[in-house]
């Protein structure tokens, strides 16, 4: 929080390390939402310059890792927005995930149908279910009533589970 | 941020390990603190250049604004009572017009 501090004070070296220490998580994440190595490059890119304009903003109310987060998030909800072309968006950015030699594992199935979801749905999926953020942080990031939020995840899940064939009906 | 492990349903299990190695692709170096650092400075310096350029404009405005008020006043004080007078009429009307609309949608 020190270093947090600092960095709002005006000390340059302070923020690069505050950015140094969460870039990666920024990177991964956005790897996770947009299926996209290029993209999630640019927008943790973007992410870093935002967080820098920005940095004054921070109230400490979550964790900063949250808030880039949260910066990360709004910046591809922006430019799924820009984009209006979500299909030829999801048609461009193919998934090549290494794996190792023998049977393709069971996520590859589950992968490609998230992969296929529209990205406004696949994201709160992800927030929810891989991160573990709340309906509220959901919706205040992607700027849709909580309602809406809970609507698109129970739809995502749906279909996943639909896709698995119903091999997971315990869920 | 907080995976969710505990309790995973099979297809949660499933995602997660999905996406572990989805992220594991961005998992490479991060960038090293220099070049961070002087992402740092030219960001900032380009938002005081910004923050300047947007107070010299407004400063120019303003002072646009009040020098074409003081000459007014001082040669032609009827052109400025009738600037003023056009500028009331037309807030007037649209005031009016506001009032107007907000009444015939709440009818």
């Amino acid at each position: 929080m020190d270093e947090v501090r600092r960095a709002q004070q005006g000390d340059q070296v302070a923020l690069a390390r505050l950015l140094q220490a969460n870039y990666l998580s920024v990177k991964k994440y956005l790897v996770t939402v947009t299926m996209d190595r290029a993209l999630a490059e640019d927008l943790t890119q973007e992410t870093m310059i935002r967080a820098i304009q920005r940095i004054g903003q921070y109230q400490g109310r979550s964790q900063f890792s949250t808030w880039l987060i949260s910066i990360a998030t709004h910046l591809f909800m922006d430019y799924l927005r820009r984009q209006k072309r979500e299909r030829r968006f999801q048609e461009e950015s193919i998934l090549d995930l290494p794996t190792s030699e023998g049977p393709e594992p069971q996520w590859m199935d589950l992968m490609e149908q998230l992969h296929a979801l529209p990205r406004d749905v696949a994201m709160p999926v992800v927030l929810k279910h891989y991160y573990g953020y709340t309906y509220e942080e959901i919706g205040e990031w992607m700027g849709i009533p909580e309602g809406t939020v809970k609507s698109r995840i129970f739809n995502g899940v749906r279909a996943l589970r639909k896709g698995m064939n119903g091999d997971d009906q315990s869920a | 941020m907080t995976n969710q492990h505990n309790d995973a349903a099979p297809w949660e299990e499933q995602l997660r390990q999905g996406l572990d190695t989805l992220a594991d692709l961005g998992a490479e170096e991060p960038p090293n603190l220099a070049d961070l650092q002087m992402l740092v400075v030219q960001v900032q310096r380009e938002q005081r250049q910004q923050l300047l350029r947007d107070l010299s404009l407004f400063w120019l405005c303003g002072l646009t604004v009040l020098a074409v008020v003081f000459y007014l006043i001082s040669r032609s004080p009827a052109y400025f009572v009738a600037i003023q007078g056009l500028a009331l009429v037309g807030l007037a009307a649209t005031g009016a017009g506001f009032l107007r609309s907000r009444k015939r949608v709440t009818e």
